[in-house]
């Protein structure tokens, strides 16, 4: 498999059906969106696809997944890696002030309009150049600097120079990338991901959609709003409103733009729950397009599997890796509260200790400086079926999720959870807001970093038979009714073959079919049309 | 327009001090140049021995006698004597020697002297004056844009932000606080992590995972700025407050919760003890020593004295305010004379007595 992480097609001839366009995770990271990507492609086995994989350099790490059947191309994208060994000296081509003002449009603001302008300026300029040679060339040198003198002349060059250089890389490589045919584009996330899923849209003609997991955009924002390595060139002091540009802006505009460029382009825009609709409708993306498919799991693997008795020992359970964003801390300061009330709880924490060891080990010793050895159990990886008739609550300390499927597992199996309000958690366990009939709660949402309130929660539970099984049956009622994986299988299947029947649309003339890695393509294209 | 002009003539009259150095004026050249003359001659004379030595030494001694009244002269109308001086002692200590060098002086001080070209622009820089090259321009706007911005508005109190202010603005309020972490934050971080808005309470989360770590390892720097018996009750209180927040986050490890409810409690206790001493003190007519006003002090302190059932000295408290007179603290009475008497005398004891 490791000569996967190469570009390889199965067949050459008929283009796939749907090209799934993911950034950062498959096929190399295990897990999460990974996992979610492996199931769509398997649940479709009449649907042909190609994978496009964006990554900053080639991976070091061997594929975590074993290609589909049905995966038929498989193409390598690395943003950081753009462009041909350096000139020594280069005449100015033209149209370059043409390039620059069309990168600071793209780059501020981002839009279909912005993208097709953009292409245009590179087409104009590429009749001197290629944009690979332009990059490491004099001429990036000038073009570095009109742009630093139009954005933040006021800040440090040096830094702006490295800022720009990684985040032109990545455009410029996303734009010149030769996309395979498909008959539908589908990102798994905005950014560079959505941004050729943007590009493939406006040069095809055919449909392209994104279904986004967390909001990449946010999770960019807070990244880089936190980040170290981002220097501060501007004294802002305490000023939060200051409107000179400086690097974090910079960077957060960039992704920004590529967000509202990917979302004006794609037919549909799919969340798995209500509330991440709303950031995106923020960042400008149209409600028409908005819709929600949530995921879904197996319910029929946990529906035989019988409640815990109200004898048994009181027993809690985290199902989850055991990493810092699961905050594992706070669960075990948890059971530390209801120890002292209930002192022969259990605990069991049931999921992977090795991705983190350093924290796995912080989390021990927390266990034994909190005297908690014989109520916490880290079991690793297991089948949670062989464990779940054990537990009677399930509980969620994460700081952050999207939709987590052990929710849906805990709920299958008619066990109620007390989560932190994060993510979807309080959508499935309280319910949509269009659900009908109304359900009623599963469980309990608790705010995050609040190990007292998990506790007492879970107490609450643990305490009363009756309302522990009444959550429990609501919590099934609800998987059952919205969370199966046959719903989501079919909501994608209806999804693409509409989609795939759709005429395509008429694209705008781009002298960049002419010229470059988009043109050849566009190219192919046609003639495979 | 003042201003410009008056560097003007700043650089005109370094110019003219540049061409003739310590009042190297046209007179006094002329003036060392005639005893240059006469110590040529007398030099002249005593080698051929037409002049006896006597007569040498006399001619000598009344050229610098005329150059010393010269000298004296342009002292007495204001004029800078400081060539002139040289020149007396150089030609009186060598004859003309002294004066040859004196009078070549000019020119080598010339030599060094800035042109008048170079201070122009440098003039025209400083006065903003004239077009600056690009080069002058590009650093100019790099320094600027460093410098804080003195006409951006004051910053919002974070409180209020949290409250009801701009989703952005809360963000970037949390990006600034995971990066200049201090515990004084952590009653915002609480309100993030409760926020309506999901965008924000996921950022909180992130930025809580992340402060964990520098809020444990500050529990024992706080712990010694708790230890410091020089502290003044207003900083010590800061440091309670810091200790307090961090107990409340629910981000401290078991043993930094312990250390800190310690270290908390104890401090607590100390500034109160201390408050006690000087409410006595105060009480009883005595001058204290300066120390800052804090309210958040006066706050727990009340609430310290409500809590333990002690009536009297909180309304004794309440109905006294701290007056710096010359540099030290007195409490005074907050009521009308005939009733401050009265209660005064209520209180007084009541205070006193402990």
């Amino acid at each position: 498999m490791n000569d996967r992480a190469h570009s390889w097609t199965r067949t050459e001839a008929r283009p796939a059906d749907v090209c799934i366009i993911v950034e950062g995770c498959y096929p190399f990271v295990p897990g999460g969106v990974s996992g979610w990507i492996d199931w769509l492609i398997r649940s479709q086995p009449a649907t042909s696809f190609s994978i496009v994989s964006l990554w900053p350099a080639p991976s070091e790490h061997p594929p975590r997944y074993a290609m589909p059947a049905n995966a038929v191309a498989f193409h390598p994208l690395y943003l950081q890696t753009f462009g041909d060994p350096p000139l020594q000296s280069a005449r100015l081509p033209r149209g370059l002030s043409a390039l620059s003002n069309a990168l600071q449009a793209f780059m501020t603001q981002g839009g279909s309009e912005a993208l097709h302008a953009l292409t245009l300026a590179i087409a104009e300029t590429e009749r001197d150049m290629p944009l690979a040679r332009i990059f490491n060339s004099p001429v990036a040198w000038e073009l570095v600097q009109g742009m630093y003198r139009g954005r933040m002349p006021y800040g440090s060059f040096l830094h702006y120079f490295w800022a720009w250089r990684a985040l032109l890389g990545g455009l410029f490589a996303t734009l010149e990338f030769p996309l395979p045919e498909a008959r539908v584009y589908h990102t798994i996330s905005t950014g560079y991901a959505g941004l050729l899923a943007a590009r493939a849209a406006e040069n095809s003609g055919r449909p392209s959609i994104l279904t986004e997991h967390g909001i990449y955009t946010n999770e960019r924002r807070i990244e880089l709003l936190m980040a170290d390595w981002v220097a501060d060139t501007i004294d802002k002091g305490h000023t939060l409103d200051d409107p000179r540009l400086d690097l974090r802006d910079m960077w957060i505009q960039a992704f920004e733009a590529y967000a509202r460029t990917c979302y004006q382009a794609c037919d549909q825009i799919i969340t798995l729950y209500e509330d991440n609709q709303k950031v995106q409708r923020l960042l400008g993306a149209d409600p028409a397009k908005c819709r929600v498919i949530a995921n879904g799991i197996d319910v029929e693997r946990f529906a035989h599997l019988s409640a815990a008795l109200p004898t048994e020992r009181p027993t809690m359970a985290l199902i989850g890796r055991v990493v810092p964003i699961k905050d594992v801390k706070a669960y075990i300061t948890a059971a530390r509260i209801l120890v002292e009330r209930m002192p022969d709880l259990r605990a069991f924490i049931l999921g992977p200790l090795d991705e983190d060891p350093s924290y796995t080990a912080e989390c021990r010793q927390l266990v034994a400086d909190l005297g908690l050895v014989g109520c916490v159990e880290f079991t690793g990886s297991v089948n949670i079926v062989d464990y779940l008739s054990r537990v009677h609550v399930v509980v969620l300390t994460s700081l952050s999720e999207s939709q987590p499927l052990t929710i849906l597992e805990a709920g299958a199996a008619g066990i109620p959870f007390v989560a932190t309000n994060v993510g979807s958690c309080r959508e499935i366990i309280e319910g949509r807001s269009d659900e009908q009939p109304p359900l009623g709660p599963g469980g309990f949402i608790t705010p995050v970093v609040a190990p007292g309130a998990t506790a007492d929660a879970v107490e609450r539970l643990l305490r009363d038979h009756e309302l522990r099984r009444s959550f429990g049956e609501t919590l099934r009622q609800r998987v059952r009714a919205t969370y199966t994986s046959e719903r989501a299988c079919k909501a994608y299947t209806d999804l693409y073959r509409d989609l795939r029947n759709q005429p395509s649309r008429s694209v705008r003339k781009s002298p960049t079919q002419d010229v470059g890695g988009a043109s050849m393509w566009a190219r192919a294209w046609r003639q495979g049309a | 327009m003042s201003e410009p002009m008056g560097a003007v003539s700043d650089v005109e009259s370094t110019s003219e001090k540049a061409t003739s150095p310590g009042g190297a004026t046209i007179g006094a050249v002329v003036v060392i140049g005639a005893a240059l003359a006469a110590e040529v001659g007398l030099l002249i004379a005593a080698l051929r021995h037409t002049a006896s030595t006597q007569q040498v030494f006399a001619t000598h001694l009344a050229v610098v006698a005329v150059m010393i009244v010269l000298l004296y002269r342009r002292l007495w109308n204001g004029g800078d004597g400081g060539f002139s001086l040289l020149a007396v002692v150089g030609t009186f200590a060598t004859g003309p020697f002294g004066a040859a060098g004196v009078l070549l002086m000019p020119w080598l001080t010339r030599q060094n002297a800035t042109s008048d070209a170079l201070l122009t622009a440098w003039y025209d820089r400083i006065a903003l004056s004239a077009e600056q090259d690009s080069f002058t321009k590009l650093s100019d706007r790099v320094a600027i844009g460093r410098a804080a911005n003195l006409a951006a508005p004051l910053p919002i109190p974070l409180v209020e932000l949290f409250k009801s202010g701009p989703l952005a603005d809360q963000q970037s309020a949390l990006g600034m606080i995971a990066r200049e972490f201090h515990p004084g934050y952590l009653r915002v971080l609480k309100m993030a992590l409760e926020s309506v808005e999901p965008v924000i309470r996921v950022q909180a989360a992130a930025v809580a995972a992340r402060v964990r770590g520098p809020l444990n390892a500050q529990i024992p720097h706080l712990a010694s700025r708790a230890a410091d018996p020089t502290a003044s009750s207003a900083l010590a209180m800061e440091t309670a407050a810091d200790l307090r927040s961090a107990i409340d986050s629910g981000l401290l490890e078991a043993a930094e919760l312990a250390t800190a409810t310690g270290v908390h409690s104890g401090l607590l206790g100390r500034i109160f003890a201390r408050e006690d001493m000087r409410h006595r003190k105060a009480a009883a007519g005595e001058r204290l020593s300066h120390e800052p006003a804090s309210d958040d002090l006066d706050e727990a302190y009340a609430a310290r004295l409500l809590r333990d059932g002690r009536f009297d000295d909180f309304r004794a408290m309440r109905l006294t305010e701290r007056r710096p007179v010359r540099g030290r603290y007195r409490h005074r009475l907050l009521m009308t004379r005939p009733l401050g008497a009265a209660l005064k005398r209520q209180l007084l004891p009541v205070t006193v007595r402990r």
